[in-house]
């Protein structure tokens, strides 16, 4: 079977139109649901056509007086893994509810990338997530597990990867070291993004 | 609900209002109807034949749910 194409392959999902939100594959309903403290949680994002991208935001559900959630997007290796930084959104206050916002100019070309959000500041923070776990094929671990979570959500972890919890305190890294957790009860962040040209 | 924009690079102490450009007051979505269930377990408690806990509970929602379709039902019947 050929492998997975962007090129070749006809878009996942619909091509949003100028000044349209959009968000990303979402594995699951929306649901309130706790992050990962100073760790990356990745969404997959699928662009179907080339376009521009203004703006990048989350809704948080349960704010903190010192809460902050920094967002940003990665594009994809060979592998459709995270890979190489796109762009740092910065954070949004999350020290009220709401849609909250960061403005951002970056243009992509079609193919997989990944929304991120790495809360920060405050673990006390909640967003709009996924109540399920992701799990698509590109996730995946080096054992098995036993499928009770099978492949959560990316986690950027530490230089070697694994399952450590990096803390990630300031800007995102420019290359996106995986890990994963396995039976982790990690969520995936619902992450809107909207397209500009 | 409330939308919050900054501008590029994000939350910024040291930019006026903290980099924020836009502020709004989105407009609450407006409450979905019910399912068949839940409108007939909302008509059984209006009708005082079961209390709202339990027409709630016996269709899987809340007290609150109940008690917004039976307000969106008084305001659709008082609209001309």
């Amino acid at each position: 079977m050929a492998e997975f194409s962007p090129a070749t392959q006809k878009p996942l999902v619909s091509t949003p139109l100028v000044n349209e939100y959009f968000t990303g594959v979402v594995p699951g309903a929306a649901n309130l649901v706790g992050n990962f403290f100073q760790a990356i949680t990745f969404l997959p994002l699928f662009i179907p056509a080339a376009m521009s991208l203004d703006q990048i935001g989350i809704r948080c559900e349960t704010a903190n007086a010192s809460g902050s959630m920094r967002l940003g997007i990665y594009d994809s290796d060979a592998n459709n893994r995270p890979s190489t930084l796109v762009v740092d959104a910065g954070t949004v206050a999350t020290t009220s509810t709401g849609a909250l916002q960061a403005t951002i100019n970056v243009s992509l070309a079609p193919g997989w990338y990944w929304g991120c959000a790495v809360e920060q500041g405050s673990n006390l923070v909640r967003i709009r997530s996924s109540n399920s776990f992701l799990s698509i094929p590109v996730v995946s671990g080096a054992t098995q597990n036993d499928l009770n979570a099978p492949a959560t959500a990316f986690i950027h972890a530490t230089a070697t990867g694994g399952t450590t919890r990096a803390s990630v305190t300031g800007a995102l890294p420019s290359t996106a070291v995986v890990g994963f957790t396995i039976n982790g009860a990690h969520n995936v962040p619902l992450i809107q993004f909207r397209r500009s040209a | 609900m409330k939308q919050i924009t900054y501008g590029l690079g994000g939350y910024d102490p040291s930019k006026p209002n903290n980099n924020i450009v836009e502020e709004i007051d989105l407009p609450d979505p407006p409450q979905q109807p019910l399912p068949p269930a839940g409108a007939l377990a909302t008509l059984l408690a209006v009708e005082g034949v079961l209390t709202v806990i339990d027409a709630a509970n016996a269709v899987g929602l809340t007290p609150n749910d109940l008690t917004l379709e039976a307000q969106a039902w008084a305001v659709a019947a008082n609209q001309p």
